[in-house]
């Protein structure tokens, strides 16, 4: 783990990281067509990513790091980096030689141009906020800079990985962007990444062709083409029909693709599944004293809470809703693949509704309460109103009352915004934002917070911001094994469910390829082989 | 029927599952459970009685956003084409307003300000249906307006509310009953396109239309989810289709009449999009006023 | 005629300001964009520089002038979320939207009228009820449902016609049949009834007795005046279908006008909805303030009802 930080990494970690099947016997061939669901914003320009069109977007495009097959940060762009300053200062090398696809070579120019426009006013880049941390940016040689921060940033390098999810700090050409203009470098974007940009039709089709001899991996595939199909049965209709050979679609259709005869790409662990409780923020004036599972008795409260999570079936949730992919988990945002990762941690809650009416009782509510279940879908997680579904019939099965709601959710944006949601339950499952997950909980569950979807407690604030101050990566793996995970096991803030994989459909053309564990949405595509 | 004795003829609760028991297949196929005649959905709930309790909620749907929509849209018609003039031109302008609205597209609005509800489901439907109406009974008004026993009614002073109510209305209602009666399988669609775009009836409601987009990705491997309640669904819009086809000829001999039939069928069949509003109402609807 | 005209015309466009404020009201009341453009971890801060920045700090009356004004200067805005001119937007969405919706009319008038016409001289019999039934179906399920039926069949066990998508030809079979079958229905009643009427006419009588070969009659002579009414309903249609077919274009992966606006509804991209659907509206308007004038230059009559 120490590679992490002050890690000057060798080269042969270069070689090991290019987790490629090296292509070395053939030229490029033939056309991989992609049925995704949405393109996201279809802007080129860095400052207007929202996060969405990562898997789009990935193939033209590299960040400065990636991660390799145990999830360990690796050189992309940048071929050594140090961590100063106790994470105040984070100083990349970059690899030389590198060139974008209209010929000019990656500087440490470029970088600063890129990570400036991500924090520039009225930016929309998902990475923003933590972009706007930055200081300042010094260029100590034509392929070195050096980012520094007022705080520690211990994690700096989760935000400019290739390695995960909307990771969207994409370096960019400078001298593109000048001698283009910006219009330029909308209709004609030009990356370092192993394919590049040919056509753009908005609300249909990307295309692009690959690059011989990349610096990285050359793909199997000569051409690219990701469609826009948003209705989940059509992708399925043209997996079958050939007109697709790799699909998004939903675990929910696991045992369709299953039945006509298509193959399963499986990106294990991405999304950790749990029902938030809402109003647990005391300090806040939309406190409410009534609901039962956030009342001033943390006793009772606590009670409560541990009722509604013995009440729940999580193996028959994993394996009826989630179509088996995955598994239940005892704590919330704790992955069983996580290094830091206990068996106690993730020894599932047991169903037990018995012992879950009786708690209720103990709690003062026999007879139950009522709750309203909000029924919410975050793009690419189409099976959480399912997951809601299941739970309220679950919480109905020992006396509570439940009213369903299915809320838009750019309704429910703005009630987690202003805490708005007392009393009411929602499943949702937490993006893999980074792999380690006080970075989640220090962005929605301190008090701090700008948003709330776990809860407010002097306790997790005190954790979180000892983590984010803690350079060293093994005690931070320490105290999210020994404090975090116990306490959040303990307290049970929010209802831990699964940690749940997520599927890509494979039609018979294509080959298999190696992934990066932790990364949600399909991703190396220069990999994918052909059959 | 169905849908009035839901409780008694449903053999279980329609939003009780369990999902141990998801997707079991109906009755006759292999892996069936005889408790589930028609098998389970997703959700283990059993899709027969979903069908005999979502003919409730569709058939109510229908019936009451058909019935605010009839009621304002008969008032409008009757006033404007009675009184003509700078009234009868601000109403047919607002209708005109109403008609080129994008139909579906202002229902996801309006669901997406509120939330999905019963309520909002039928007052957006209802919104949406008035226009057709008051343009119908409007041009039928005109045509009343004209006949002999008005003009007699004017000369012996009655009130124009009078008028309304005693002369001209009851002659409006078989046109009534005939619009009504086929936009029953206008809306039943139009709550099943709804569903499929995420904002109509709310889950768990065993609503056909909700049930067949919630199968819909699912045919490989449970077609029952969906097929039973588009085959409900079916079956009952061609009924009623047929109904009110039967009705027009028969019921209403003024209808009959071609050019007349004219004007009842367009507006009634504007299908779930493209929006009400395709029709020739306008110039169709001048011809019967004169 | 001229006062008719002028009449109708301001009419018209007093219409469309009532379109313009309804818009902009059902937007400005579905909650704040902002909130889903920023991530989860913005701060405070972040929020009130992307507010200012889109203008949504200013009083909502403020708003709505400024919203009115512009669109009176054919100024539409740029999409909130991608920054770009909400016109080129919808422009670029137009050709694949007008290519569909002129085939499914075509495809609609070409099921509907000969069926209607058949229908009409053979009223009451078999045929005229297979005719109704075969249209009243069209109507009995629900678009998405039969678009996927479609699909399944065509695309995926026949493996004939592509599963989605634009392209050639080929592609726009199955999303036009889909659009056009609702309709055709639609048609085959209005032909029907028109050709019912025309065919009882004196005129049609007078044609007979001087020996005309029925199918002249019935053809010529009859379809050629009972057309009038189903053209201005295909020219209506045609205008509905542009935005109309929000469910076959989602269904058929159709990049046209009706999903963009769709879209923009769910990232409440308010600029994009208001344009979308006003220029909807405003061709809708168009559309029927021609047939108006059409119908009044044919039929003197008229103008004595419409003032």
């Amino acid at each position: 783990m120490t590679q992490r930080l002050f890690a000057i990494v060798s080269i042969v970690l270069v070689l090991f990281c290019a987790l490629a099947v090296a292509p070395a016997d053939a030229k490029p061939e033939g056309t991989l067509t992609v049925a995704v669901a949405t393109f996201g914003n279809e802007r080129w320009l860095p400052n207007l990513y929202v996060g969405a069109e990562d898997v789009v977007l990935k193939p033209l495009w590299e960040n400065l790091l990636s991660r390799d097959a145990k999830g360990n940060l690796t050189p992309m762009l940048a071929e050594r980096w140090e961590v100063l300053d106790g994470g105040r200062t984070w100083k990349f090398h970059l690899r030389k030689g590198v060139r974008f696809h209209n010929g000019t070579e990656v500087t440490a120019e470029d970088v600063r141009h890129t990570f400036a426009s991500i924090a520039k006013e009225g930016s929309a880049n998902s990475l923003a906020p933590e972009f706007r941390q930055i200081k300042s940016m010094e260029i100590e040689g034509p392929h070195v800079i050096a980012v520094r921060f007022d705080k520690p940033f211990v994690t700096f390098g989760n935000r400019v990985t290739h390695g995960l999810f909307a990771s969207v700090a994409y370096i960019q050409s400078k001298k593109h962007f000048e001698t283009a203009g910006e219009q330029g470098a909308e209709r004609q974007p030009v990356g370092t990444g192993p394919y590049k940009f040919v056509e753009h039709v908005r609300g249909d089709r990307i295309v692009y062709e690959a690059v011989d001899n990349h610096w990285r991996a050359t793909p199997h595939y000569k051409r690219l083409v990701f469609v826009k199909v948003p209705e989940p049965a059509t992708r399925m209709a043209m997996l079958r029909a050939g007109s697709a050979d790799v699909i998004e679609i939903g675990g929910e259709y696991v045992d369709e693709l299953k039945k006509v005869g298509m193959r399963l790409l499986t990106m294990p662990n991405v999304a950790a599944v749990w029902v938030i409780l809402g109003g647990q923020w005391p300090t806040k004036p939309t406190y409410d004293p009534k609901v039962p599972w956030a009342q001033p008795d943390a006793e009772k409260a606590l009670k409560v809470r541990t009722a509604l999570a013995l009440a729940i079936d999580k193996k028959a949730i994993v394996d009826r809703v989630l179509g088996g992919l995955g598994a239940p988990v005892g704590t919330v945002n704790y992955y069983p693949t996580d290094p830091w990762a206990t068996k106690a941690l993730l020894e599932p809650i047991p169903y037990d509704p018995a012992k879950a009416k009786q708690l209720l009782a103990e709690a003062g509510y026999p007879n139950g309460f009522e709750v309203t279940m909000n029924l919410t879908a975050w793009p690419g997680r189409g099976f959480l109103p399912d997951v809601g579904e299941a739970v309220a019939t679950y919480w109905e099965k020992v006396g509570l009352k439940v009213k369903r709601r299915p809320v838009d959710r750019a309704v429910f944006a703005a009630n987690f915004r202003a805490r708005s949601y007392p009393g009411v339950a929602l499943a949702y499952a937490g993006p893999i934002i980074a792999p380690e997950p006080w970075e989640l909980f220090q962005r929605i569950a301190r008090t701090k917070a700008a948003v709330h979807l776990l809860t407010e407690h002097p306790k997790l604030d005190a954790l979180v911001d000892r983590l984010g101050t803690e350079a060293s990566p093994a005690e931070r793996a320490r105290i999210m094994r020994e404090e975090l995970g116990p306490w959040l096991r303990e307290q049970l803030p929010g209802i831990p469910i699964a940690a749940t994989h997520s599927i890509a459909g494979v039609g018979p053309k294509v080959g298999d390829w190696p992934l990066i564990p932790g990364h949600m949405g399909i991703h190396n595509w220069e990999h994918v082989t052909r059959k | 029927m169905a849908a009035v004795f839901a409780p008694y003829l449903a053999p279980r609760s329609p939003t009780d599952g369990d999902i141990t028991k998801k997707s079991i297949p109906p009755a006759w196929m292999e892996g069936a459970d005889p408790e589930h005649p028609l098998g389970t959905d997703r959700f283990g709930r059993d899709v027969l009685s979903r069908i005999i309790w979502g003919s409730r909620i569709s058939l109510m749907v229908s019936l009451v956003a058909i019935g605010v929509a009839g009621t304002l849209g008969t008032l409008l018609g009757l006033v404007s084409g009675y009184r003509g003039g700078l009234l009868d031109a601000f109403f047919m302008r607002l209708t005109d307003v109403g008609l080129s609205l994008p139909i579906i597209l202002i229902a996801v609005v309006m669901v997406a300000v509120s939330e999905p509800s019963f309520g909002n489901v039928i007052l957006v439907i209802a919104l949406l249906l008035w226009p057709r109406f008051a343009r119908q009974i409007r041009g039928e008004t005109l045509a009343i307006k004209e006949q002999d026993f008005v003009a007699l009614a004017v000369v012996a002073g009655r009130s124009s509310a009078w008028i309304i109510a005693r002369h001209i209305f009851p002659n409006v209602v078989p046109t009534l009953l005939v619009i009504s009666t086929l936009q029953v399988g206008y809306v039943i669609l139009l709550e099943g396109t709804l569903s499929f775009l995420g904002v109509g009836v709310p889950p768990p409601n065993p609503a056909w239309g909700l049930m067949i987009a919630d199968g819909r990705g699912f045919l490989a491997t449970a077609w029952w989810m969906s097929f039973f309640p588009g085959l409900a669904m079916l079956l009952t819009v061609l009924a009623v289709n047929l109904m009110g086809d039967w009705l027009r000829d028969h019921l209403d001999p003024k209808l009959r009449q071609a050019g007349r039939a004219t004007l009842t069928d367009s507006p009634l069949e504007s299908p779930v999009e493209p929006p009400v509003g395709a029709t020739p109402a306008t110039p169709s609807g001048r011809r019967a006023g004169l | 005629m001229w006062r008719y005209l002028a009449g109708r015309v301001v009419q018209t466009v007093l219409s469309m300001l009532v379109v313009v404020s309804i818009v902009f009201v059902l937007t400005r009341l579905s909650g704040n964009p902002v909130h889903l453009l920023l991530d989860v971890n913005a701060t405070e801060r972040d929020q009130e520089i992307l507010t200012r920045h889109l203008g949504l700090d200013r009083p909502l009356a403020v708003q709505y002038g400024i919203y009115v004004k512009n669109i009176a200067l054919g100024d539409f805005g740029n999409s909130i979320l991608t920054r770009r001119p909400v016109t080129e937007h919808i422009w670029e969405r137009l050709p694949a939207t007008v290519e569909l919706g002129f085939v499914a009319m075509f495809l609609s008038v070409l099921l509907g009228v000969p069926l209607g016409v058949y229908s009409a001289v053979r009223r009451g019999g078999a045929l005229d009820s297979a005719a109704r039934v075969f249209a009243v179906l069209g109507q009995s399920m629900p678009t998405f449902w039969l678009g996927l039926m479609l699909i399944l069949f065509f695309g995926v066990v026949l493996g004939v016609l592509p599963a989605g998508g634009r392209g050639g030809p080929l592609h726009l079979i199955l999303p036009a049949f889909t659009l056009g079958y609702f309709t055709s229905a639609a048609i085959l009643r209005l032909t029907r009834s028109a050709m019912l009427e025309v065919l009882g006419s004196d005129y049609i009588k007078f044609a007979r007795l001087k020996g005309l070969h029925e199918q002249i009659v019935l053809w010529k002579h009859g379809l050629r005046n009972a057309l009038l009414p189903v053209v201005t309903f295909a020219v209506l249609l045609f205008v509905q279908f542009l935005g109309g077919a929000v469910v076959t274009e989602t269904v058929f992966a159709w990049p046209g006008l009706g999903r963009l606006i769709l879209e923009s509804i769910t990232t409440r991209d308010y600029p994009i909805v208001q344009a979308g659907v006003l220029v909807l509206s405003a061709l809708y308007l168009t559309g029927n303030l021609l047939v108006d004038l059409l119908y009044s230059w044919l039929n003197p009559r008229i103008r004595h009802y419409a003032a």
